[in-house]
């Protein structure tokens, strides 16, 4: 093999690298639906009517709303919005932008946590630890919405919340032999957060559209 | 709004729990890690092997098929594997390649403007080559690696490194002396 050939692999090889592009984000693992965690712990939705009332509140910071009944667009709002509009003023921005990075912590962290249904004591406490993620970070969404909305039946959801993510918590940390009566209070009051999200988020979304839709 | 975590479990405890979560969830810091590590040079391998078009998708598609298989939390040279499973996903998916690489040729991709432009004849002449043949041959040009070096990075034995270099640059003899 002559240096010259050599040399010319080496540029062809050598062109083609320079085009080269930098690396994707890192690919994450997906979460399998039927052992997502919202599935298996809030049977009323949990996930969804957080963001809901995230939505809402969104629109109270905004000053106005689009189609404020439609759960899915209310959805579109949390999940989406990152640019008040110029009519807003600069701490209303803020308080959006915290309020989007909240959302969008919660929904990173309930899609990557995976949960398959426990039955040892370790198998619980595993379960227990990987949702402290998750409440911790629902529970930051809750309190910015609060903070937003500054309705005192918002407010007593915030301190279910709170309640919610301290029993994980002491779960996850706690003697392995009440870990499992500890998960199942868990799933209990994950069902009832979510019914009272809900509720009051259908409340809220009903109020807004019909006063801009009288 | 937050509460106290208890502490003061015992270490043993912590380990079980440690490695009952570690088992069920995998360890997500340690793939991070190892993702900003290598992803860099898994993309320009990937490069070599379909374009700038694709190796994007080509390394994704193979990092997520990596971390997600059963072997990886026991993997013990994550590198080598990772090239393994890019060379295996070009390889797996080497028809549809073939086909977008034959459109890409007939009607060169408009490429941006922060990225070299590649000649047409280099996508022709490095086209002739297999996915094993463009590996080796990357690795041994332009990461410099011996044969020894190559096989580990690949699986492969020394034995298939000589004999896919030697068929690459057989081809390209004859395409560079046309």
């Amino acid at each position: 093999m002559s240096d010259i050939f050599e040399r010319e692999i080496r540029e062809l090889f050598e062109e083609l690298d320079r085009a080269a592009p930098g690396p994707p984000p890192m690919p994450r693992r997906p979460a399998p639906s039927p052992r997502n965690w919202t599935r298996l712990l809030a049977p009323a939705g949990a996930a969804a009517a957080v963001l809901l009332v995230i939505g809402v509140a969104s629109q109270f910071l905004l000053g106005e709303a689009g189609e404020a009944d439609d759960a899915s667009a209310t959805t579109a709002v949390a999940a989406e919005t990152t640019a008040a509009p110029a009519a807003t003023t600069a701490a209303d921005s803020e308080a959006l932008g915290d309020l989007n990075q909240a959302c969008s912590a919660f929904i990173d962290e309930s899609s990557q946590a995976v949960v398959t249904p426990p039955t040892t004591e370790e198998e619980h406490i595993a379960a227990l630890q990987s949702l402290v993620p998750v409440y911790s970070a629902l529970n930051e969404s809750v309190d910015m919405a609060d903070e937003a909305i500054a309705d005192p039946a918002f407010g007593q959801i915030a301190r279910d919340s709170a309640d919610l993510l301290g029993l994980v918590t002491a779960g996850a940390t706690g003697p392995l032999e009440e870990a499992a009566a500890t998960y199942q209070t868990a799933v209990q009051k994950t069902a009832g957060l979510g019914e009272e999200l809900s509720t009051y988020g259908a409340a809220e979304c009903a109020g807004l559209s019909s006063r801009l839709y009288p | 709004m937050r509460s106290e975590v208890h502490t003061g479990e015992s270490s043993d405890r912590s380990q079980r729990r440690g490695d009952a979560a570690a088992s069920q969830f995998g360890d997500v810091e340690r793939d991070e890690r190892i993702y900003r590590s290598h992803a860099p040079e898994l993309v320009r391998f990937a490069n070599s092997l379909v374009g700038p078009s694709d190796a994007q998708d080509v390394v994704s598609s193979a990092v997520l098929r990596a971390f997600t298989s059963k072997s990886w939390p026991t993997v013990e040279n994550p590198r080598a594997y990772l090239y393994k499973a890019v060379l295996n996903e070009v390889r797996s998916d080497h028809r549809s390649t073939m086909r977008r690489r034959a459109r890409e040729l007939r009607t060169p991709a408009p490429h941006s403007t922060e990225m070299p432009e590649v000649r047409p004849d280099v996508y022709e002449a490095l086209g002739k080559l297999s996915a094993r043949q463009r590996a080796v041959a990357f690795l041994t040009y332009i990461e410099d690696l011996d044969e020894s070096a190559v096989a580990d990075r690949l699986g492969i034995s020394t034995g298939s490194v000589r004999q896919h270099l030697g068929r690459a640059r057989a081809k390209l003899r004859t395409i560079l002396d046309e």
